[in-house]
Parts: C-alpha cells; structure tokens; sequence
C-alpha cells in the first residue's frame, strides 16, 4: 500500500496521511492532526504524529516553515509531491483492480 | 504536560519539543495520547530521526550501545567465573556416576546470560526498521537463554535460545551492524557443544570437570556479540525516498 514509504516501519501508514494532509498547502501539528483524523476516521497520536514528521521532514518529503509563535507550520516538498502522486497511484491501481476482479467474479 | 516532552532526548526536544508542548496544550491529551507520546519518546531515543544529520542522538545511541557492548564483554568473565566455581565445587557419587554439584555457581550462571541478553537487547535495537523477524528473534534468545540459565537441564529453553541468536546474528549481518564472523561464532560454537554432548567429536574425556572446560568456549558468543556493540558499528544508511 505504502511502498517507498515502507522502510518508516510502523510509521508509513500515517505518514501518507500526513502528506496527504499537507498536499493543499502547509499545516502546523494540530491542523494535521485533525485533518489526518477527518481523513482516516481514526485518530493520530501526538507521538506518532511528530515520529512521522521527524521521519519525513529528514528524508526531504516535507520541510519546516518560520514558526507562527510556538506553532511550526509544515509543507510538502517537490520530493513530497513526486513521491505522493506515486503513492496515490499506486493505491489507484490497485483499487481498480480489486474492483474489476469483483465484477468480472459478479458477472 | 511538560514532563511527558521531557522523555524524548535533549537534541529532539530542542527541534521538536516546543512545538509538541504547543500541541498538548492545544489539545489536551487523553490516556491513549499520552501513551503515545511515551511510545514515540522511546522511539526518538532508539531510532534518532532529526532532519540535517543525526550528530548528536546518533552518539547518544553509540553510547548505550558501548555501554551495552562492556556489560556484555562483562558477561564473558562472568560466565568463566560461575564455571571456575562450578569446577570448585563438591564431588557427588551417584553410583557410578560422579559429577559436581554447581548449583552454588547459579546466581552467576543466571547474572552471565542477563549481561548477554543486554547485548541481544541492544542488537536488536540498533536493527534498523522494519525488524520485525530480527527483534521476534532477540525476545525468543533472550527468554530462552534466560529460562535456560535458570534450569539448564531443559534443553528445549537452550535450543530455542540459540535460534533465537542465530535468527537475530543474521538479521545484524544483513543489516551491517555484525560481521560475518560473529554469526559464524553464535552459530559454531554451540554446535560444538552440541556434538561433544552427542558424542560426535572424539577424544573427549567424560570426567566431572569435562563440561566446565567444553562450556567455556560458550564464551566466545558473548565477545561475538558485545564486539560489534563495543566497536559501535552502525546500520547501513538506507537511500532516501
């Protein structure tokens, strides 16, 4: 589901969340919070939350904005972007094909 | 709310932490964050992931892992010790057989196998992620060996503890972090053992003080181990997405 984000372990997961969270404009920890929250159904742990950033702000995926008193706001990079599109399109991919081997099996 | 921040290392809290406190003010965390946040505390101990370089957690990783790495070299005199006192201690006649009564030698049987599973523990760790198979393996060796100390007559304990170690040493070869030569040793010496206690290797002599002298090769696992820690050999450095 995640390749190329795999080797973050038990981060990948949420660490697609986050990019998808920052892919229409910068969010500080909070608003990815809750937008993760709102994109998942599930909640993301203030831990995990900044395990995940540390691991993608490291790898070049996303990148630190001047912070807004103690809130640092977070972007994606071009990097981010590339690696996100492919990300999503890969889940793309595989959602269409799960979905045409369930008609072909209903036909 | 400031001493949950506190668990994460000082070069972590200094990128991070205000931003975090920020969060949990912001938002006040509920048991399971908090859990979280002990979680994620010990990860960015264990597995430094700060963005330009990772200078300042990585020594502090090295550190306990050399200190892990001198338990462990500790634990080879330990284990020599409990057989020099095993080898000291009285003869027992149970009709023809005769053998040494060891149990004073226990506790530091016991204490030697708790320094080396230290070094498995500390292996483990520096396995980079995902390692899942290589820290499964680390449990297993140190439950093994642990419950092996305590009634080395079960040796079920014993072999699922060697596995274990052998799982774990090519998990650290692959990754880079032991050289071929430790899984070599984790691996031979207790065959060795093995075929001398199956009678495969000749010219053993089955006198009481034969075993004390067979198990002190075992000694060699704990510098397998502790070596790699000690040197403080890192994980190769997986290409960035």
């Amino acid at each position: 589901m995640t390749q190329g984000l795999t080797e973050l372990g038990r981060f990948a997961e949420p660490s697609l969340y986050i990019l998808v969270a920052l892919s229409n404009g910068p969010k500080h920890g909070y608003a990815i919070m809750t937008d993760v929250e709102e994109i998942s159904g599930a909640p993301l742990g203030p831990g995990t939350l900044y395990g995940a950033l540390a691991r993608l702000e490291r790898r070049g995926l996303i990148e630190a904005l001047e912070p807004d008193e103690r809130r640092r706001p977070y972007r994606l990079t071009a990097l981010g972007a590339t690696t996100l599109k492919a990300q999503l399109e890969g889940l793309a991919g595989f959602a269409r094909t799960g979905l045409a081997r369930l008609e072909e099996k209903g036909t | 709310m400031s001493r949950l921040v506190d668990l994460y290392p000082r070069a972590w809290r200094a990128r991070y932490g205000g931003e975090l406190l920020a969060l949990l003010e912001e938002r006040p965390p509920t048991l399971a964050d908090r859990l979280d946040v002990v979680r994620g505390a010990f990860d960015a101990r264990l597995h430094p992931q700060l963005p330009g370089g990772d200078v300042a957690p990585v020594d502090e990783r090295s550190n306990v892992g050399r200190r892990a790495g001198w338990a462990t070299l500790a634990g080879a005199l330990v284990w020599l010790l409990s057989l020099v006192v095993a080898i000291n201690g009285p003869l027992v006649r149970d009709g023809s057989d005769v053998y040494r009564d060891g149990m004073v030698a226990m506790p530091i049987f016991v204490l030697a196998m708790i320094l080396l599973v230290v070094g498995l523990a500390a292996t483990a760790l520096r396995l980079p992620e995902p390692a899942r198979v290589g820290r499964g393996a680390a449990w297993v060796a140190g439950v093994g060996l642990i419950l092996w100390a305590m009634a080395p007559w079960v040796l079920l304990t014993g072999l699922a503890g060697v596995i274990g170690l052998a799982v774990l040493g090519l998990a650290a070869v692959r990754a880079g972090t032991w050289p071929a030569l430790s899984l070599v040793v984790v691996v031979a010496v207790p065959a060795f053992v093995v075929a001398v206690a199956m009678g495969l290797v000749g010219g053993v002599d089955d006198g009481p003080d034969t075993w004390a002298i067979v198990f002190a090769t075992l000694a060699s696992i704990w510098l397998a181990v502790a070596w790699p820690l000690v040197a403080g050999r890192s994980a190769r450095v997986p290409a960035a997405t």
